[in-house]
This record gives C-alpha cells, structure tokens and sequence, in this order.
C-alpha cells in the first residue's frame, strides 16, 4: 500500500506534465545556480589551498634558510664539552683535496658541527629516540638500552681528541724504540671495545656498560699475561688485576649470568694465568661492599672508594695490612657535580637529575712526574689527586688521567718499587700504592712503549701490576700495545 | 652528496630551487637544474663525474647515429657498441675486482686488483642511459638532439645517486615543457618530508639496532637477538630504500616532473611474485624490458630466461657472492610460485600468503645482509634455535626496548599514507574541508621537517664514548 502511494507522489513525469515549461526553466537556472555555486566553491578551494600551499612552502623552506642564515652568523664553537672532542673544523681548501672528494666532505662535517643549535637539536633528538626506546613496562624493569656508534661511524670522522690538560703532546719519535703514538690509534681500540660493550643499560639512575666474553678473548687476555710473566722471568714479579665494573653488581639478572658474567670471566681469566702470575682477587672485596660508593652511576669508572677495596684484595696477596681509609687526613669530596661517559652518551634525563660526586683519598708528601719518553726526559710535575680540578670530567682528579709515563715519589724509603700497566681504571687505584711503595711507575701502553724488561732492569723494579676493568679483557688495541712492551 | 645530509637540505636544496625558479624559460631551467646537478654529483665525487659525462656523450652520439640510419643494419651494430660501452664502465668500476678475485682462485694465476672506488650512482645512470639508446632503437622514443638534455637526463640529481631508474619515456616529453603549480609544489614537499623522515629517523636508528645485534659476534646472540636483528635490518632497508625514491620523487615535484613509483608497499605483497611487483619497481621492469622479454620471456627457456633475471638482479645490487646468492634464492622462490603452486597461493586466504611473504622475505635479507658468505650459515643456524645462545639471553630487553619502533615501522609499512590521503580528498570537497586538509598538511610537514633536521644533527653527535682520560 504504501510503495503504491510513494510511487504515486515521486513521479517525476506527473508532475512535469502539469508545470509544463516554467518547471523546466526553473530546473535549469537551479541547474545553472549549482553550477556556478560549484566554481564559486571550486575557485574558492583552488585559492585557499593555494594560500595554504605558499604557507607550506614558505615554512619549510623559510626553516631551512633561516638555519642556514644561523650558521653563517653564528659564532664558531671548537670543541664539545659534553662530547669530550674537537668539533670538526673549516677545511683549507686547495684543489687537490678538491678533486680527491676529501675538501667536500670535511667541509660537510664541519658544517654539520658547526650547525646553528645544534645541543638543542641534539637533545630534541634525544627524546625521539627516548620514545622509541622506552617501553612502558613495569617500573622495576625500568631498562632503556641505548646504542652507540659503531666502527665505521668512527672510522670516517678523523677527528681526534687533545687532551688539553697534558703536555704538549708532539708526534715525535724520539729515541730509537720508543714511538708516541696518536690518540687516533685509541680511537680504534675503543671501538673494538664497543663491540663487546654493545649497549649501556639503565636501571633506576645508573648507567652500565653491558658486558660478554667468549673463551678466546678470556685466553687471548692470559697469554699475554702469561707472556709478560714469561718475559720477564725472575726479574719481577708479575700481578694480573682484572677489575668487574658495576653491571655486575646492579645490573638485572640477565646481564649478569652465562656469557654476561664477570665472575665466571674473571675466575676462568684467572684460572688460564701461569703459576707465575699472582692473580689479584678484588671481586669479593667489590661485591662485599656493593652497598656503599664504589662505582659511578653516570661513568664507566670506579670511585677511589671502590679501588680502594681493590687494593686491600691487593695488600691480602702481598700479605701486607692495607692503610685504612679512616687515617687519610686529606679525603673529601672534589666540588661540583660530576656528569661522566655513559650521561654524554644516553643523554639521560635521570642520570642527570642524579649526578654523582667524586670523593677522594689523597696520600701525603708524594710528588709525581709526567714523561713523554722512556728516558725519562722533560719531565713535568702533576698532583697525584687534583683535589680541586676544574675538569668537567672529574675523574681526570686521578693521576692526572692518562698519561704515557708517571712516576711518583713517595716518602717511604723502603726499596720497593711497582710499575703499572693499566687504562683508566687503574687511576683511582694508583694514589693507594703510596702507602707501601718508595717509587710508582705508571704507563699507559697506548700511549708509549717501549722495552719493559730493560725499564724494569733499568730502574731496579721489583714488582710489576697489570691494572684492567674488565671491557679491556676484549681489547686487542690493548693488548697489542703490551704485546708491543715484551716483543 | 647525499639528501640526508644537513649541507644538502640547508643549503644545497633552496639554493637550488631558488635559482631555477627565477625564469620561467625551459632551456634557463633546463641549464640550471643541469649545473647544479653536475655540481651534486661533483662534490662527493669530482674525479668520476668524467665517467658519466663520457658515457652520456657515447649514448648521444649513439642515439643520433641510430635515428639517422634507422632501418639500416648499422643501428644495430651502433646499438650494441655503445652498450658494450656504457655497460663496460659499470663491470670496471664495480665488478673488475670481484672478477679477478675470482680469476685468482685459480691456481697459478694472479692478477693485480684495481684499487678504483666505486663512483656513486653508477649503476642507476649506467642503467638509465641504456634504457635511452635501446628505447632509441626500438623507436619508443624520440631521439634527443641536444646533448646537453641528455645529460640533464642522466645526472639529473633527484634521482642520480638511489634511483629510482626513471626511464627516458617517463620523462622525454617533461623535459621540454614541463610546470608546477603552488599545489603540486607542496604536495612535492610532503612527499621529499615522508621519504627524509623514513630515512632519517626509521631507518638511520633501525640501523644502530642491527649493528648491535647482528654486525656484533654471532657466537654471542640469542635466537631472540638474531630475530630482532633481522626485523630491523627488514624494516631498515625498506625505509631507506624507499626513503630515497620517496625523497626523490618529491624533489622531481617540486621541479615539474613527474617519475614513476618505484616502491607500492612491498611488505604487504601476498606473494613472492607480487612482493617483486611492488618492490624496486623501476629496477624490476628493467630488467623485464630488455633482459626478460628479449631473451624470450615466458615463451620460450622461461626458467633459464628467470634465472638470468634473478642472477643478475641479485648481482646488480653488489658485486660479491652473497648478492648472487639472494638473487638466487629468489629464482628458486618465484619458479617455485610459478610451476608448483600455480596460483594455489591466490586462492587461499590472504593472511596466509602475507605471512608466507613476509617469512621469505625475511630470510632473504640474511644472504643480502651478510657480504661475508662464510657468516651466513651461523646466522641461518641462530636463527633456527641451533646455536647454542640461548633463546633469549639479554636480548629481550633490547627486543622489549624497540617494541615502540616496531610498531611505528608495521604502521609505517602499510598503506596508511594512501588512506590517509583518500580521505583528505574526500573532506576537501567543501572549502571548510579543504582549509583544514591544507592546514594539516602544513603542519604534517613542518613537523617531520623539523623532527628529521633534528635526527640528522642527532646523528652527528658523536660522544667520544671510549675515550680513556
């Protein structure tokens, strides 16, 4: 019934029949009137997104004229504080670096270093890569893991980094085996470093560097103690210090069982080591005193605190009672906050709400030399600990961080003399062999080598330490660099 | 140079557009978009430039020479000689070496090898002036008389160093008349925007995460590791890849051309067969145009005519084994669709065939990823649970980590742009619409600007992580 009376109203043809003509006209001028409402609607469309579409260019292309006007007004920065290196800078132009693609490169590194805002850039990247990283999981298992560099970004760069607080380090070769290497090489050595160290894991507000070993890095390692030993024979005794860093004692389970252990690395390093070679066991000590300072959150390092505990391992091994650290007259805190490594590389916002401090122990009446030679010429003198160093990186406090040769001088007049083999670690731990030592040799491999045997006849050493966290167990620049030592 | 550099988008890009916008004459645009793409290409890489221009020039003198004795036996022979050319500047610069290695395994022969470094963007224009002079000879196009839009063919920089393979039918008629409404411009920017972001923030960091697990030692990962190594060298290569044709379609926009696609959401093929419809487009029809269809296509020798394709497709991306070895592997997968399941794959349910792409895919980035070939069976072995890693290890965290990521990277991998865009052009029916859709626009591309110049100089920060004080 219904369908019937639609059909009945809806037909179009009834009603045209009775509206005749006048309809049809007025159809059309509706017809017309859409129409022209339609251009009307088109051209105004067609000009509002033309409008927008000139917005759009004018923003991004304003964007990056403006940057790029920045940059050609902005003031020239040299060197990155929170990167700890020398920013790229403008390449000298001369048609043979043109033409070899070297100039054009350069010149866009220095140009992307010199980049206007670029620690503001930086950051706001940091947080993007922030987002993608932080998982909303549970708050205990709060874990970020964030991924450094690897080799070939490092390889390309060619930038190497002056440690401004040492010597003039000139690229000389000076006497017959001893050659001053350039911090380049270290560069290298680090990133096969990195490869084992792979990430840094974030728990609560410490950072860590991940850890692995395999067997054949752990004997790699012992034969080149071994050898050193070996070496050296009867002429001194030889001390194997490998040092665990914090993953192990605050890291979550799974970065410290099967391949991620450091006690099983340490244990099994010890174990491929000659009976010549007394091993130093610091990781009980470590671990008994886990709760209190021993390692930095926001660096790789130790504190003083923890190498201290180290040494007291050291002292037990030589059978000696290790200086308490209630009778240092001279110990406090270094002024300032202290950002280290793993804040520059996360860019952590918890790490840097949770600065750490660095406490020092200082030894009395010792006087230390630097020498960029094994001849021990030019010396220069430095502060055993730097009590109030300005260094953004206070660790630098240590024996004047890295240095290629150190000699220390203590008021003991025992006879006792001790050359350490050692990377940074062994910084914080140097200051307490002034308590039983008349004299403290200290080399970097790295950075100088020459013939240990002769050195140690030479300077009547009795005892020789090889200090490493350890990452450096992995670390074939390393190790060849004492390879070089007993060749 | 590259397009994710901050040099090119500060400077060299505006610059750029700046000067060639400021006639409006063809052969003023024409020079203009010529010089500064010698000078792209000059600057990264100034002693090989030599290299295409001589190449473009045997390719013009060959097209000439071919359309004046059209007809005559001797185009044939003008034909071939000037690929013998143009092709032998591809072998000695990115083969000659794989091939004396090859030549030195055999006993008491020893070559010396070259010590030549591979010019950029070889085999793109390599490969875009042949398809000039076989397209010449066959008459599908007009031959080009002024060498100097030859050359702005070739070199043009949009898409001079990562493709895609723009074929000279594409855009012969373009280079003589070509313009650009304020509308295709900005439409030419959010596409440069989607492709730098892709590159830039997906793929750079996709890469850091498959250097940490699968460039580390693969005695240390776990079964877990190794599959989020892979999924990320997946998802990387993908957003790279395309990141680049993406980027360079934009720019060929914003210039008043228009290119091909080179890429139609390749991951969410339902079949080998339609991954490789979707997938490198540009190299893809190439390959089907002069090497396939000549040699005899599906008519005569198909699986001979499929191995070739695939051997040299794998080999075109590097000259080493592992390419051979993906090349391969992909023969065997599509002869496999082809004369065993026979369209079997259509007529199930999507899901399955999706799945079964992805899977195949998949393993094929292990023999792409690795160019050492003496790693890819311990990374097929951890893959599979039979290695002795451990299924887990610590690598769930770093799985768990990147899950955000992941899900950026599915999402980014489905036609979601394409929807997206649909819909836009249905709201920007009335004006109100069409304001707001603008108005998005500008936005959507302010932001991934601004967020991918943010990457890039993130990018540059390199903290001296190691260094030992």
């Amino acid at each position: 019934m219904t369908e019937n009376n639609d059909d009945f109203f809806d037909d179009d043809f009834d009603f045209s029949m009775f509206e005749d003509e006048k309809g049809e006209r007025e159809n059309e001028l509706r017809k017309e009137a859409l129409k022209i409402e339609q251009r009307k609607n088109e051209k105004e469309k067609s000009i509002y997104s033309k409008m927008i579409s000139f917005l759009s260019i004018f923003l991004c292309f304003g964007f990056l004229i403006f940057l790029f006007f920045l940059s050609v007004t902005d003031a020239e920065k040299t060197v990155s504080q929170s990167e700890k290196r020398t920013l790229a800078s403008k390449p000298d132009f001369s048609l043979s670096e043109l033409f070899s693609g070297r100039w054009a490169t350069e010149y866009e590194d220095y140009y992307s270093d010199s980049f206007p805002m670029r620690d503001a850039f930086i950051s706001f990247s940091k947080k993007i890569e922030n987002v993608f990283t932080r998982f909303a999981g549970s708050k205990n298992n709060g874990v970020i893991v964030k991924i450094e560099k690897n080799e070939d970004d490092f390889a390309g760069e060619g930038i190497t980094f002056k440690d401004k607080q040492t010597t003039s380090k000139k690229e000389q070769t000076t006497a017959g085996n001893i050659t001053q290497k350039n911090s380049k090489n270290e560069k290298y050595a680090d990133d096969k470093n990195a490869k084992i160290a792979r990430s840094v894991l974030i728990v609560d507000n410490r950072a860590m560097e991940m850890f692995g070993y395999t067997e054949s890095l752990l004997k790699n390692y012992a034969h080149m103690v071994n050898s050193v030993a070996g070496k050296l024979g009867n002429s001194a005794q030889v001390y194997s210090l490998v040092a665990p860093t914090s993953v192990e004692f605050y890291g979550t389970k799974e970065y410290r069982t099967g391949y991620h252990s450091q006690y099983d690395a340490i244990n099994k390093l010890y174990s491929y080591m000659d009976s010549s070679v007394k091993t130093v066991n610091a990781y009980p000590e470590l671990s008994a005193h886990s709760d209190d300072y021993i390692y930095f959150r926001t660096d790789h390092h130790w504190t003083a605190r923890g190498a201290y505990y180290a040494y007291t391992a050291f002292c037990d091994l030589k059978h000696i009672a290790p200086r308490t650290l209630e009778t240092y007259a001279s110990h406090g805190k270094i002024p300032g906050d202290f950002l280290g490594t793993l804040y520059d590389l996360t860019k952590s916002d918890i790490l840097a709400k949770n600065p750490d401090y660095v406490e020092y122990f200082c030894p009395e009446g010792v006087d230390g030399y630097i020498y960029d030679n094994a001849k021990m010429e030019n010396p220069m003198s430095f502060l055993v600990v730097a009590k109030n160093t300005a260094a953004s990186n206070k660790y630098l406090a240590f024996i004047a961080g890295d240095q290629p040769l150190e000699k220390i001088v203590t008021p003991n007049k025992n006879g006792k003399k001790i050359i350490v083999l050692k990377e940074s670690y062994g910084n914080a731990f140097v200051p307490f062999l002034c308590n039983d030592y008349e004299e403290i040799y200290v080399v970097d491999p790295r950075k100088l080598t020459f013939d240990l045997k002769d050195f140690i006849m030479a300077n009547s050493i009795n005892d020789v330490l090889l200090i490493n966290y350890a990452f450096a167990i992995g670390n074939t620049t390393y190790t060849d660099a004492v390879w070089e030592m007993i060749k | 140079m590259v397009f994710s550099s901050l040099f090119f988008l500060c400077i060299f890009l505006p610059a750029a557009l700046i000067v060639y916008n400021l006639s409006k004459n063809i052969t003023y645009k024409n020079v203009v978009l010529l010089l500064f793409s010698l000078f792209f290409y000059a600057w990264g890489e100034p002693k090989w430039i030599i290299v295409m221009i001589i190449t473009s020039l045997v390719d013009y003198a060959a097209g000439r020479l071919i359309d004046k004795n059209r007809g005559r036996a001797i185009a044939k022979f003008y034909m071939v000689l000037s690929i013998v050319i143009t092709l032998g500047a591809l072998v000695v610069f990115k083969y000659l070496n794989f091939f004396t290695h090859v030549i030195n395994s055999v006993p008491f022969i020893t070559l010396k090898e070259t010590s030549i470094s591979l010019p950029i963007g070889i085999s793109f224009y390599t490969f875009q002036a042949m398809s000039y002079v076989i397209d010449v000879y066959r008459g599908e196009v007009q031959v080009q008389k002024k060498y100097y839009n030859l050359l702005l063919y070739i070199s043009m920089f949009p898409q001079l160093i990562a493709g895609p393979i723009v074929r000279y039918s594409t855009i012969s008629q373009q280079i003589s008349s070509r313009g650009v409404t304020l509308e295709q411009f900005s439409d030419g920017i959010t596409r440069f925007v989607s492709g730098l972001a892709k590159k830039v923030v997906l793929a750079n960091y996709l890469g850091l995460l498959v250097d940490t697990t699968l460039k580390s030692d693969l005695n240390l990962i776990s079964l877990l590791g190794a599959w989020t190594g892979l999924l990320a060298y997946f998802f990387q290569i993908y957003f790279d890849f395309s990141g680049y044709s993406d980027m360079a379609i934009g720019m060929g926009k914003m210039l008043g051309f228009k290119f091909e696609e080179n890429f139609d959401y390749p991951y969410t093929a339902a079949s080998i067969t339609q991954f490789w419809r979707k997938w490198h487009i540009s190299l893809g029809s190439f390959f089907r145009d002069y090497v396939y269809i000549p040699l005899g296509g599906n008519k005569k020798f198909q699986l001979r005519n499929m191995l070739v394709v695939w051997l040299l497709t794998g080999f075109w991306h590097g000259a080493s084994w592992n390419f051979l070895i993906w090349g391969f592997y992909y023969f065997i997968l599509l002869a496999f669709e082809k004369f065993v399941l026979k369209g079997k794959l259509e007529s199930a349910p999507s899901f399955i065939g999706r799945i079964y792409t992805v899977f195949f895919v998949l393993i094929g980035w292990v023999f792409f990823y690795f160019d050492d070939v003496s790693k890819i069976p311990a990374a097929i072995k951890t893959l599979f649970g039979f290695s002795s890693n451990g299924s887990f290890g610590a690598d769930a965290v770093v799985f768990k980590n990147n899950l955000i990521l992941f899900a950026v990277c599915i999402v980014a991998c489905l036609p979601v742009g394409r929807l997206v865009s649909n819909a836009g052009k249905r709201i920007s029916q009335t004006v109100g619409g069409t304001i707001a859709v603008n108005f998005v626009t500008v936005f959507y591309q302010i932001t991934l600007l601004f967020i991918s110049v943010s990457c890039l100089v993130g990018s540059t920060y390199n903290p001296f992580l190691y260094f030992r004080f």
